[in-house]
């Protein structure tokens, strides 16, 4: 089952903010306090084959890698999907998919018994539960690099590629390389896939910003900190240019085209159709340095005035299929342990 | 066969005596299930599994000796108790023996084993062939590449001679001499055919074994005869004190020996007689065809030396000894080795000489000891190829065992583990003793560390160790410049003193004790550059289980020497557990030896040598990756190599060829011969050196070819088979490859045709784009970086 496509700004139907209220299911339950949920973890036999996947807790959404590797298993049978709701509602069919919130009870119940958690940034940002990783197989894939006390005893790290996977394994430390999958990030799949292979909300999304921007090339200025580009160094807003900016440069950009994240949820979508990047985000400008797409990086001094755009440097390269190769590696984990320890 | 484990077992169970099988030396102590692991491993290792069944009899007799997929239990067990085979040697009886013609001179053969780590034919090798070719047609295989000049040598010397690369050791040259390259046919036209290697160095003429040993009525004879090896030295029927009658041996005390749990009677093969009777005897050249590689030097010994004796003696073959005597426990190795030299036995093993395994006592003062009993023995040859050959740490150990005023043996002992982690914690390590410890594979100071050891040479505020192992460091005679070697007490003593510990790479590998960082600080120089995954990111057919809650993860290293930021990801990669903190973006010294406009004087020696070859040519340097796990390396065929000659007359450039250390198959010379100039370690121990003199790169994928890039140099790229090597480096290759990698050998001629020609714009940013990545400071500053760093570190200031 695929969501339904109404009109071009049906997507929204699909994220839009509510408040969270408990479900009807949850009456008479109690959330469990730290130690109570401890106690029942540790307990708690695992589903091999119960996969969460948290939302992000900045954005209450499920975007990106995580929604691109749910996307991958969407609608195999042999996986239980739970996906962990905040604020926002998530309407996302499919085969054994369950959508509960994460702050109820039934949400630490199937976190309790599933053996496999994603996490996008830290265990302890993404799950505000104290989740052992003795229990679970925790699986890392985001471009956010946990505080050292939390980096212990994640099963797996996925990373964009080869050149990826070394730096992440001293972002990680004490991460062993062994687990560091460099599979490619799933959300890539998003960047490299043709229009009509993207999920219904995503096509949409894209539908939308191409009626924007029209024939013009699109910069995006994506900036998340105090790093602001200098406006006179970007290609101007003409017939064949306009700006659209999304993070904390929207007061220096009044002119340019609002892309925030109420309008388009997936960054992915941005950057399939920007022709050049401005930020100052290392993962965004690797993705699309992995493009072949100029970039002004924001976090390098700037470039000689006849270089309008980074010098060239060794990245990954993108190969499709990122999410396929992630949900594989998990499988193979979940055989191997059902292996040599058949009870559980 | 039967292919489960239960089902080995219950067809072995019969003829397993378990009893008997845990008297078998050397069994783990974990080892729960005998017979299984008999079945798994313990038949593979000789260990028989009851007395009535000797494994290697059955093996060799009833089986093929040189493939070890069955059983010989189980092959007994399924058809060789039906067909009566025997399961050990009959009870010893022998004939009269074979007498050599005494109507004409004997005609004698010798198929000589010989192995020389630097593909020389040393002076001692040299003295024994001649001494050889005096009695026999000498036939000789050296296991090993041999400089073009020594091989032509060696032919000069002996009947024919090859240098082949084979692996098999000894007796893995008598099998290719006997079935291959002289042959069963030819060796039948000869009287006698001897068995001769080069462990030994040759101290009087042979006139006299051979006067005495021709007159004897054997079918095979050696020089002398030892009963107990490593393994079997302290069981009660080995600890006989004084040397018993050959005679009595052979009479009386052969049928007592086949009682031993683990065979352990040989005649020496490093020099034995077989005469007619054995050459014809069709096992024993099928045991001789069966020789093949081995896993441990053990089963060498145990299948080959050990297992020759037992075959003959079971197949009835008299034998006698030129020492007629049978001497006391390893008597070659042992202070006996004297008294049988006094006795007229005619050599001294090397091995004594080098390693003293079984610390003999004052073997320092074995050139005088030898030259009273023999003054014209040539003891200055073998002084210089011991110099050359023996590696320096063992020796000096060897020759420090002596015997204390007290009449006891003093043998050095070195502290291990917690031992040594205890002696450590007690010693104040000082900021100004830094150590600078060799490689372990090759036995040299990394580039790096050297680099940082000449700066400071002059430097009296620091005292300086090299730490070395095989081979000697000169230090020059600078007062605070100290060597021992790492496996001494000395240099144990060193170590915990030091405030500063340069290794190359894996400290624990490097020193062979635990160092903690609380004591010491611990900096990895590393080797350079790299494009292959190693250490913690080696590719493993198993790789570590998922991390788990925590383990334990405690930094072996203050600090990583790293060349930039790509560099350092793959450092600390490769370096678990080592922290982003610990990783130093110094730069990495050894690529200052390759900037620096003026050659360090330690190099110039090498560097100056090397130019003068050239004559002011061009060198293209061929330089092969390490072998990998697919076997695959840089190679040309013969035509190949014609062209590439032809090339290089046309361009005035000479081909140099560096095939790895320690790899005796030097493949690279072999092939190119007279048509490359070789540039191998042996020649040019320092790479740097090379590297400093090549005007263009070739290689596979060899690591130092984004080290080159500091040059600004052409690196060409040639593997054809890289698409099955992708998995053993750590990026895609045409990805960091710093120039084109080629697929097929007309496309690489192209490239060099084109080599005169500058690089096209995109080539040339590749190039630079490469570079750069790898390394950001390209300004022969890393060095002083580095010793500024340590500097601050430890506090010590000039």
């Amino acid at each position: 089952m695929s969501p339904r496509r109404e009109r071009a700004s049906g997507w929204r139907r699909f994220v839009a903010p509510v408040v969270h209220r408990r479900r009807t299911n949850d009456v008479g339950h109690e959330l469990l306090g730290p130690e109570q949920f401890s106690a029942a973890d540790r307990d708690a036999t695992k589903s091999e084959h119960r996969w969460v996947f948290p939302v992000d807790s900045t954005e209450h959404t499920l975007t990106g890698d995580l929604r691109a590797l749910f996307e991958q298993v969407r609608n195999d049978p042999r996986i239980e999907k739970i996906v962990l709701t905040r604020s926002r509602h998530i309407d996302l069919p499919g085969t054994n998919v369950t959508v509960v919130p994460l702050m109820s009870a039934e949400g630490q119940r199937r976190l309790i018994d599933a053996k496999t958690v994603f996490v996008t940034r830290s265990l302890s940002s993404d799950l505000p539960w104290p989740i052992s990783t003795e229990h679970h197989r925790v699986i890392h894939i985001g471009d956010e690099t946990p505080a050292e006390a939390e980096r212990p005893g994640y099963t797996a790290v996925v990373a964009a590629g080869r050149f990826d996977a070394l730096t992440k394994v001293a972002d990680f430390w004490p991460l062993k390389f062994d687990h560091v999958w460099a599979t490619g990030m799933p959300r890539h799949d998003f960047l490299t896939c043709r229009s009509v292979e993207l999920p219904d909300d995503l096509r949409v999304q894209e539908d939308e910003l191409r009626t924007l921007i029209g024939d013009r090339g699109l910069v995006l200025v994506l900036v998340r900190g105090a790093a602001l580009p200098d406006p006179s160094r970007l290609p101007p807003q003409d017939g064949a240019t306009v700006w659209g900016v999304r993070g904390t440069a929207t007061s220096v950009f009044s002119s340019a085209l609002d892309l925030g994240t109420r309008s388009f949820p997936d960054l992915e979508v941005l950057l399939r159709v920007a022709s050049m990047l401005v930020s100052d985000d290392p993962a965004r400008l690797n993705d699309f340095r992995m493009l072949g797409r100029p970039v002004v990086d924001l976090t390098e001094p700037s470039p000689p005035s006849d270089q309008e755009t980074d010098p060239p440097r060794l990245t990954d390269q993108v190969h499709h299929g990122a999410a396929a190769r992630v949900a594989s590696r998990v499988r193979e984990l979940s055989e191997q342990a059902q292996q040599t320890s058949p009870d559980r | 066969m039967p292919d489960s484990l239960t089902e080995q077992i219950d067809l072995i169970r019969p003829f397993f005596d378990t009893e008997f099988y845990a008297q078998t030396p050397d069994l783990p102590e974990d080892c729960a299930d005998l017979i299984e692991h008999f079945c798994t491993t313990g038949w593979k290792e000789l260990r028989n599994p009851s007395p009535e069944f000797d494994l290697w009899w059955y093996w060799v007799n009833h089986l093929d000796p040189a493939h070890d997929t069955v059983n010989p239990v189980v092959h007994y067990a399924l058809t060789g108790r039906e067909l009566g085979l025997s399961t050990r040697p009959p009870a010893p009886s022998t004939g009269p023996g074979e007498r050599l013609p005494d109507d004409r001179p004997v005609r004698r053969a010798c198929l000589f084993a010989g192995f020389d780590a630097d593909g020389l034919v040393d002076e001692a090798a040299l003295l024994l062939l001649r001494e050889l070719s005096r009695f026999a047609d000498v036939f000789c295989l050296f296991d090993c590449f041999l400089e073009p000049e020594a091989l032509a040598e060696l032919q000069t010397v002996c009947t024919e001679a090859w240098a082949i690369r084979h692996g098999a050791y000894d007796f893995g040259s008598y099998s290719k001499l006997a079935s291959e390259l002289v042959g069963w046919d030819r060796l039948a036209e000869y009287d006698e055919v001897l068995l001769v290697n080069d462990s030994f160095y040759l101290l009087r003429p042979l006139d006299d074994v051979f006067a005495r040993m021709d007159a004897q009525a054997c079918d095979w004879w050696g020089l002398q005869a030892t009963k107990g090896i490593s393994l079997t030295r302290d069981t009660p029927e080995n600890q006989f004190q004084t040397p018993i009658p050959l005679d009595r041996v052979r009479d009386e005390l052969l049928s007592d020996f086949e009682k031993s749990v683990t065979y352990d009677f040989l005649l020496g093969s490093y020099f034995l007689a077989l005469r007619r009777p054995v050459l014809q005897d069709p096992i024993f050249r099928k045991f001789i065809e069966g020789v093949v590689q081995q896993p441990t030097k053990l089963l060498i010994i145990r299948k080959y030396e050990i297992g020759l004796t037992r075959l003959l003696i079971g197949r009835g073959h008299r034998f006698a000894t030129f020492m007629p005597e049978l001497y006391p426990f390893h008597p070659v190795y042992s202070e006996w080795a004297f008294v049988m030299i006094a006795n007229g036995f005619p050599l001294i093993k090397r091995y004594l000489l080098h390693r003293n395994h079984y610390d003999v006592p004052d073997i320092a003062s074995w050139r005088e000891q030898v030259l009273d009993l023999l003054p014209q023995a040539p003891v200055e040859v073998f002084e210089r190829h011991l110099a050359r050959t023996a590696p320096h740490d063992r020796r000096h150990r060897g020759l420090s065992i002596h015997r204390g005023t007290d009449g006891e043996v003093v043998v050095p002992s070195l502290l291990a583990g917690t031992e040594f982690v205890k002696a450590d914690r007690a010693v104040a390590s000082q900021p100004a003793v830094w150590v600078f410890a060799v490689d372990r594979s090759t036995h040299q100071l990394p580039a790096s560390s050297r680099a940082i050891l000449e700066r400071i040479r002059g430097d009296h505020s620091v005292t300086k160790i090299v730490l070395t192992r095989g081979k000697q460091f000169e230090t020059g005679g600078s007062p605070d410049l100290l060597t021992a070697p790492i496996r001494s007490p000395e240099g144990q003593s060193h170590l915990m003193r030091a405030g500063v510990v340069l290794v190359a790479e894996r400290p624990s590998w490097t020193l062979q004790v635990p160092t903690h960082l609380a004591m010491h600080h611990v900096v990895a120089v590393r080797h350079g550059l790299r494009l292959h995954r190693h250490g913690s990111t080696a590719a493993r057919s198993v790789p570590d289980e998922p991390s788990g809650p925590a383990y334990p993860a405690r930094p072996l290293l203050t600090g990583i020497l790293t060349a930039s930021a790509l560099d350092e990801a793959e450092a600390l990669a490769s370096h678990w557990p080592t922290p982003r903190s610990a990783a130093w973006r110094t730069g990495l010294p050894w690529h200052d030896l390759l900037l620096t406009r003026r050659t360090p004087d330690w190099l110039a020696g090498q560097e100056e040598r090397l130019r003068s070859e050239l004559a002011g040519r061009r060198l293209l340097l061929l330089l092969p990756a390490p072998l990998d796990a697919s076997g695959h390396r840089l190679s040309f065929d013969a035509a190949e190599v014609e062209r590439l000659a032809a090339w290089a007359r046309s361009t005035d450039t000479v081909i140099g060829v560096r095939d790895a250390a320690g790899d005796f198959e030097r493949p690279l010379a072999s092939t190119f011969g007279k048509s490359a100039l070789d540039l191998s370690p042996v020649r040019f121990p320092d790479l740097a050196a090379v590297l400093r003199a090549a005007d263009a790169l070739l290689t596979d994928h060899d690591d130092s070819a984004v080290d080159f890039t500091v040059t600004g140099r052409p690196v060409i790229g040639f593997a054809p088979h890289v698409a099955d090597q992708e998995e053993d480096l750590l990026y895609p290759i045409d990805q960091v490859f710093p120039g084109r990698v080629h697929r097929d050998f007309d496309a690489l001629l192209d490239a060099l045709e084109h080599l005169e020609r500058p690089m096209s714009p995109s080539a040339q940013r590749h190039y630079e784009q490469i570079r750069n990545q790898f390394v950001e400071h390209q300004d022969a500053g890393a060095t002083d970086r580095v010793i500024a760093r340590i500097r601050a570190l430890t506090g010590v200031s000039r």
